[in-house]
């Protein structure tokens, strides 16, 4: 018999086949001399099958249904914020135009006396509409909705990544009533909330209208 | 990639269907941690309600560091923790002949002879054992969950499955009146 026994973490990996050759033939060659050894591993095997025999459980059907009709409110801790971050979005790109139209009036004037002001005014007029053209979509269909909402036809908030009775559950979890209708969904009332509910979807081919 | 990554952000992002979906996924096994753990088909139904919910409330702070199963397993075994720190006495027999058929099997297997013997065995090797052998984790995933060194957990296991065999090999009555 080997003189030292092998420790249990040495036991349980060979139990396991985690050792390497060597070290396992080393072990093997303690066991069939050490009876004490020998019997470890008997049961750690025969707890091991124990366990592994035993099957999964299943959750109560009815537990699981509260659980998830039980589920608390979970707010967004940025809720409240969003509507200045948007802003700060709107407003940032603008900012930075102006700043832009600022310096370089302020270049012209120093430099050349402010005698072409009419040739310079282009410009600093394309650099606002550049600068605004580089915001998100959901402004630009914001600016081109109202001529259509004021005719009272559908109005196309965003055209969303489907399945159409997902984004159904989706704004109804926020309690906004949606309905599908010829391959679209649409809402009744005021498109804001609508637009937020779907903030966090990506883009695709399902259009959701409010009307 | 972490299979559960893509219904784990949309369910972050507050959608209810998503994290439905990542329940049915896991279920299964959150409650067999919690019945093996707790020894109790009701009180591993409430453990396991109540991990869920901490679950919902907490995941918008789930950074991904760990696996999604890894995280939900760390908070099973906190609530079936913190559940059999409440009971106050050993655990009870459950009520007899529940309706549902899975509700029985369930109920035979926890009044079973490895669930006693599982019962008898300090909590650390109770939970070490389920969640390698009954779960299939890995010793790195139940070191990270239980957080202690991985040598922790392997002497766990060997302590605990030598005890299981024990305890099966000997009659049971003596373990009877040991929660």
């Amino acid at each position: 018999m080997a003189e030292k026994h092998p420790d249990e973490l040495e036991l349980l990996s060979y139990v396991e086949e985690e050792l390497p050759a060597d070290a396992r033939r080393d072990v093997v060659e303690h066991l069939v001399a050490c009876r004490a050894c020998a019997e470890s591993v008997r049961r750690l095997e025969a707890g091991r099958d124990a366990l592994r025999a035993s099957p999964l459980l299943d959750l109560p059907e009815e537990r699981r249904r509260e659980t998830i009709a039980g589920l608390p409110e979970r707010r967004d801790p940025w809720r409240p914020f969003r509507p200045v971050r948007r802003a700060i979005l709107v407003a940032a790109p603008v900012a930075a135009a102006a700043a832009f139209v600022g310096v370089f009036v302020f270049a012209a004037t120093q430099l050349g006396g402010g005698g072409d002001d009419e040739a310079d005014s282009g410009a600093p007029a394309e650099a606002v509409q550049e600068a605004g053209g580089g915001a998100d979509a959901e402004r630009d269909q914001q600016a081109g909705t109202s001529p259509l909402e004021a005719t009272g036809a559908p109005v196309l908030v965003r055209s969303v990544r489907g399945p159409a009775a997902e984004i159904v559950a989706l704004l109804e979890e926020e309690g906004i009533e949606a309905v599908v209708e010829d391959g679209a969904v649409y809402v009744a009332g005021d498109p804001e909330p609508v637009r937020a509910a779907l903030a966090g979807r990506p883009a695709g081919p399902l259009d959701v209208y409010v009307r | 990639m972490d299979p559960d990554e893509l219904l784990v952000r949309r369910a972050q992002r507050g959608e209810r269907f998503a994290f439905e979906k990542l329940v049915e996924r896991h279920e299964q096994r959150l409650y067999t941690l919690a019945a093996r753990v707790l020894g109790s088909r009701d009180d591993a139904a409430d453990a396991v309600q109540d991990a869920l919910v901490r679950a919902w409330l907490a995941l918008p702070k789930f950074r991904g560091d760990a696996r999604f199963s890894t995280w939900l397993y760390r908070i099973t075994v906190n609530a079936a923790h913190d559940a059999r720190a409440k009971r106050r006495e050993p655990p009870v027999e459950e009520p007899p002949d529940p309706v549902d058929p899975r509700d029985r099997f369930a109920e035979r297997e926890l009044s079973g002879e490895l669930q006693r013997a599982l019962n008898a065995l300090d909590e650390s090797y109770r939970v070490a054992v389920v969640l390698y052998d009954v779960l299939g984790c890995s010793y790195a995933e139940i070191a990270e969950l239980t957080e202690v060194p991985e040598g922790t957990v392997k002497s766990r296991i060997f302590r605990g499955r030598s005890e299981l065999a024990e305890r099966l090999g000997t009659p049971v009555e003596s373990t009877e009146s040991n929660p």
